[in-house]
């Protein structure tokens, strides 16, 4: 199986983490907290769209919002696809990485 | 106000105007929500001043995602529809097979005439002052209608540039006719030649290869040559002051060699020498202002004077010479010539025909899709009704439907560029041209080319995306598919234009046709299926009737005359005339050719009164006069025979006789008043008679005798009914281009015709089904099912009928001697078009009316 990038490893992790709070909103804040990054909604919904092309996350109609017209929330959900898909990449981290001490590389 | 804001603030319109244009449809509703959340967020905690200029930041952050997102997904969807495009396009083969056939036909014919079409806008292009250049024409004041002529005397030009200030350069210019070469001991005839002054090469843009063609041509014996020419003769060596011989007497060195003229120009050459050797090859006197042998004048003026100034100038150029003359002169555009000739008779009305044509066969084409497509459309209902019931919009079926289309016009398309090219000689033969499809010395082409594809994709495919993006899903899942073939009337309506296009071409090519076939059957009044003739050229010349003797000792051989023109040709004009009892208003102005004694015998042109020459030719004293019937309508007398007639300042002769009408120029024109007179000068050709039997032998008897006495000249010699034939070539080339065009528009009408039907018989097999059990026969539904479609073809005909008469008498009135356009013309286009479409049709009826009811009826 192809590996997922790192922003999609950033993206899914994200979502994981939120569970069932996992919208827009959130996993851009939650993304900016775990790893500094200022991602727009271009970017993310590019990732969010590709990744739910693949299977990794799956898209869930939240309640309609309490105003006139309001429509729902689209929330995100880590497959059990996606979670082997970060389980193969925290794997293959670990395999790249074995018997490197990160200062023996300066 | 200010509180409202406060509570329930709106992010800026215009960014998130652009966010929403940009998102992708299913996600832009999130996306818009997101980010009026963290705006609301801002604005409360940091004002709104703030958030509004968040909210732009972010956009503009966001625009390149957007945009490549936006791509990207479009390809992915437009993959997938083209995995769907040729999943239909393999079950329903015969549909697919009709429409790209169709399509594939009409856009190979696009481009044919296109690449004709082209050829014809990019007359003289090549010629860098282009719009500079400009042609003295004449007119005159005398003719009822306005004809401008180019033929102008040798000695005008030059006068004009003395006394007119005003011209930068000008040349005289004169297509040499066939003229002898020799060169290392081979004669060979070359008709690709001119006579010009050495400002020729500053008005055209000719390329020089070797030495300046202007400079070369400065000296009266110098010859310039194109390089194939060059080529042919002197093939790798250097051809510079190598020497050839013309006419068996002149010799001329290589003075330059320039770049192969491009086909599309209309002054063009192969070889060019000074103008003056004109009158000493020809015996003609230059200083003569009273003939015009074709001389053609071109001048790019100074820049400071313009076109109609300058016209108006000139204007009575020609009373300069001769205060009488009723002749007139103006400039004209050198670049319109071709496409719109002197007298509004260039190429441009066939440019626009073909134009049409191309249009109209490809407009059929289109139609067979949009009749096809939305006929079949109660097959597609399911799948795009289940398509918007998941959540596809009208603009994703449309893109859909596009795609579709996309694949079919592309295979099309690719199957047209093969038949260009393998239809391109063809083109070529017809329209007499060396076209070719290259697309990388020409972008236009390619840009063209491409144009065209889009306009099928276009013209095609709006119609069948709206029609079918339209279906409400739940009409489409409720009713059946066999009801839904709305729209009937439209499709109707279309067939009936297809069909009204077809009839039209089929009457214009009867048409055309039919006069072609009158023209080649009229009696011309002269025996034009035995005569051969030949050039009157050296010995021939001299001892003629020593040629003659020898000729007439074969018992094939008829009779042998020799004459200024053929039969064929009314000879030159002649002003200066008199005769007995002219009347005052009558101007003396007659054709006359001068021909040999024999020559009516030859001809075979019958006497009405009088007969032939009976005395001596003498170049001096034309003491003889034969006129011909118009003549004496022209010369508005009467009991001409014995009066006195009086050609220029010589001494007056005599009419002696009468001949016959014949048809002295083609048939669009009316026959000429003419007269004939002995006038040895003048001969340029050699006429046989001879039997129609073993032409073979008597042609090797001819080039015998011929070759005998005139050694220095190739023998060649030519059929008068194939010089008759040139006066109608433009004819024959449309007839043929329009028939082609015309068969190609049935038979595309027809694939149209054949896949409706189809549709047709599929929709009604268990109506027909019903039919048989209930007792009705093959030929009850035959006719049922054909009504309908012979109908449509009924109505097309009474569109077509007025549309062609009308076209077509317009065209026939080219011609002075043409056909009457019969009812029987009209009633056979119609009988053949309803012909073939009842046998387009009777394959399906026939199929669906002989199947057995218990097939069609087993599922209900």
């Amino acid at each position: 199986m192809k590996e997922i990038s790192k922003a999609e490893e950033m993206v899914l992790l994200a979502i994981w983490r939120l569970a069932n709070e996992a919208y827009g909103v959130s996993i851009r804040r939650q993304i900016r907290k775990d790893a500094g990054k200022d991602y727009t909604y271009g970017t993310l919904y590019g990732l969010l769209r590709q990744m739910d092309h693949k299977g990794y996350i799956k898209k869930i109609k939240g309640e309609p919002l309490p105003k006139k017209g309001g429509r729902s929330k689209t929330y995100f959900k880590i497959t059990p696809s996606g979670i082997r898909a970060l389980k193969d990449a925290v794997a293959l981290h670990k395999r790249i990485w074995k018997d490197i001490n990160e200062f023996s590389l300066d | 106000m200010g509180t409202k804001r406060k509570e329930d603030p709106n992010p800026p319109r215009l960014p998130e105007w652009i966010v929403w244009r940009l998102a992708w449809d299913e996600d832009r509703f999130s996306i818009q929500e997101n980010l009026r959340e963290e705006y609301m967020y801002i604005a409360e905690t940091k004002g709104p001043r703030l958030a509004g200029l968040w909210y732009w930041g972010h956009m503009m952050r966001s625009l390149f995602p957007f945009v490549r997102l936006a791509i990207y997904w479009r390809i992915v969807m437009f993959k997938n529809y083209l995995k769907i495009a040729f999943r239909n396009f393999t079950k329903h083969k015969s549909f697919s097979f009709i429409n790209i056939s169709g399509l594939a036909i009409g856009m190979a014919c696009c481009m044919l005439i296109m690449l004709w079409v082209q050829d014809e806008l990019n007359y003289e292009k090549f010629n860098k002052n282009i719009d500079d250049i400009f042609c003295v024409v004449k007119w005159n004041t005398s003719d009822q209608t306005k004809n401008y002529s180019a033929s102008v005397p040798a000695p005008l030009i030059p006068h004009l540039k003395d006394k007119y200030a005003g011209i930068k350069h000008a040349s005289r210019y004169r297509d040499s006719g066939r003229r002898l070469f020799s060169y290392n001991g081979n004669n060979v005839y070359e008709d690709s030649g001119g006579f010009a002054d050495p400002e020729i090469f500053d008005i055209f843009s000719f390329r020089a290869i070797l030495n300046d063609p202007k400079a070369a041509l400065k000296d009266l014996n110098t010859i310039i040559l194109s390089k194939s020419m060059a080529e042919r003769y002197f093939g790798v060596e250097n051809p510079i002051g190598k020497t050839v011989q013309l006419e068996n007497q002149y010799d001329f060195m290589v003075g330059a060699v320039i770049e192969d003229i491009p086909e599309n120009s209309s002054v063009r050459f192969d070889y060019l020498v000074r103008f003056e050797n004109f009158g000493r090859f020809d015996n003609v006197r230059m200083d003569n202002w009273g003939r015009y042998e074709n001389y053609i004048g071109f001048v790019i003026l100074n820049s400071n004077i313009g076109q109609e100034d300058f016209s108006d100038k000139i204007v009575n150029g020609f009373l300069d010479n001769d205060p009488q003359s009723v002749l007139r002169l103006k400039l004209y555009p050198y670049k319109n010539i071709r496409l719109f000739g002197f007298n509004n008779d260039g190429t441009f009305k066939f440019v626009l025909v073909f134009s049409a044509i191309g249009l109209m066969i490809l407009l059929i084409a289109c139609i067979n899709f949009i009749n096809l497509t939305t006929a079949q459309s109660g097959k597609r209902a399911k799948e795009i009704g289940l398509r918007k019931v998941v959540g596809a919009g009208r603009s994703s079926i449309r893109r859909q439907i596009y795609s579709e289309l996309f694949v079919t016009v592309t295979i099309s398309f690719m199957l047209a560029i093969v038949l260009t090219v393998a239809f391109l000689p063809k083109l070529n033969t017809l329209s007499d041209k060396t076209l070719s499809l290259s697309i990388t010395g020409n972008s236009n082409m390619l840009i063209s080319m491409f144009g065209i594809a889009l306009l099928t994709a276009i013209i095609s495919g709006t119609y069948p995306a709206f029609f079918l993006s339209s279906f409400s899903p739940v009409n489409v899942m409720k009713t059946s598919a066999s009801t839904r073939s709305s729209n009937s009337a439209l499709r109707k309506l279309l067939v009936v234009a297809q069909f009204s296009i077809s009839i039209i071409l089929i009457i214009s090519t009867i048409i055309i046709t039919s006069q072609m076939r009158y023209i080649q059957n009229k009696d011309l009044g002269f025996d034009k299926d035995h005569l051969v003739y030949l050039d009157l050229l050296g010995n021939i010349k001299t001892r003629f009737d020593t040629v003659k003797n020898e000729l007439l000792r074969n018992p094939a051989v008829n009779s042998v005359t020799t004459a200024q023109s053929l039969p064929n040709y009314a000879g030159n004009n002649a002003g200066g005339l008199d005769w007995e009892g002219r009347p005052a208003d009558v101007r003396g102005n007659l054709n006359f050719v001068s021909v040999e004694k024999d020559y009516f015998k030859t001809v075979g042109i019958e006497f009405i009164e009088g007969e032939t020459f009976k005395t001596v030719p003498d170049n001096m004293l034309l003491r003889e006069f034969i006129i011909n019937k118009k003549a004496i309508e022209a010369m508005r007398i009467e009991n001409p025979v014995g009066k006195s007639f009086k050609m220029w300042d010589r001494a007056p002769g005599r009419i002696i006789g009468i001949v016959k009408n014949v048809h002295n120029t083609s048939l669009h024109r009316e026959i000429r008043p003419a007269f004939y007179v002995q006038f040895p000068y003048f001969y340029n050709y050699l006429i046989i008679n001879m039997k129609n039997e073993n032409i073979q032998n008597t042609i090797g008897f001819i080039q015998d005798t011929v070759k005998k006495i005139n050694p220095n000249y190739p023998f060649e010699f030519h059929f008068l009914d194939e010089n008759i034939e040139r006066f109608y070539q433009a004819e024959r080339q449309i007839n043929r281009i329009i028939t082609s065009f015309t068969i190609l528009a049935v038979f595309i009408s027809c694939l149209g015709l054949f896949g409706l039907s189809m549709f047709m018989a599929e929709q009604r097999t268990k109506e027909i089904g019903i039919r048989k059990t209930l007792g009705a026969t093959v030929s009850n539904i035959v006719r049922l099912m054909s009504k309908d479609f012979l109908l449509l073809v009924a109505v097309a005909n009474i569109i077509a009928w007025p549309v062609s008469y009308f076209i077509m008498n317009n065209w026939l009135q080219n011609f002075v001697y043409r056909i009457d356009m019969g009812l029987w013309i009209f009633a056979l286009a119609a009988a053949l078009a309803l012909f073939i479409a009842l046998l387009t049709i009777s394959f399906q009826t026939i199929k669906a009316a002989t199947a057995n009811p218990v097939d069609s009826l087993r599922y209900e």
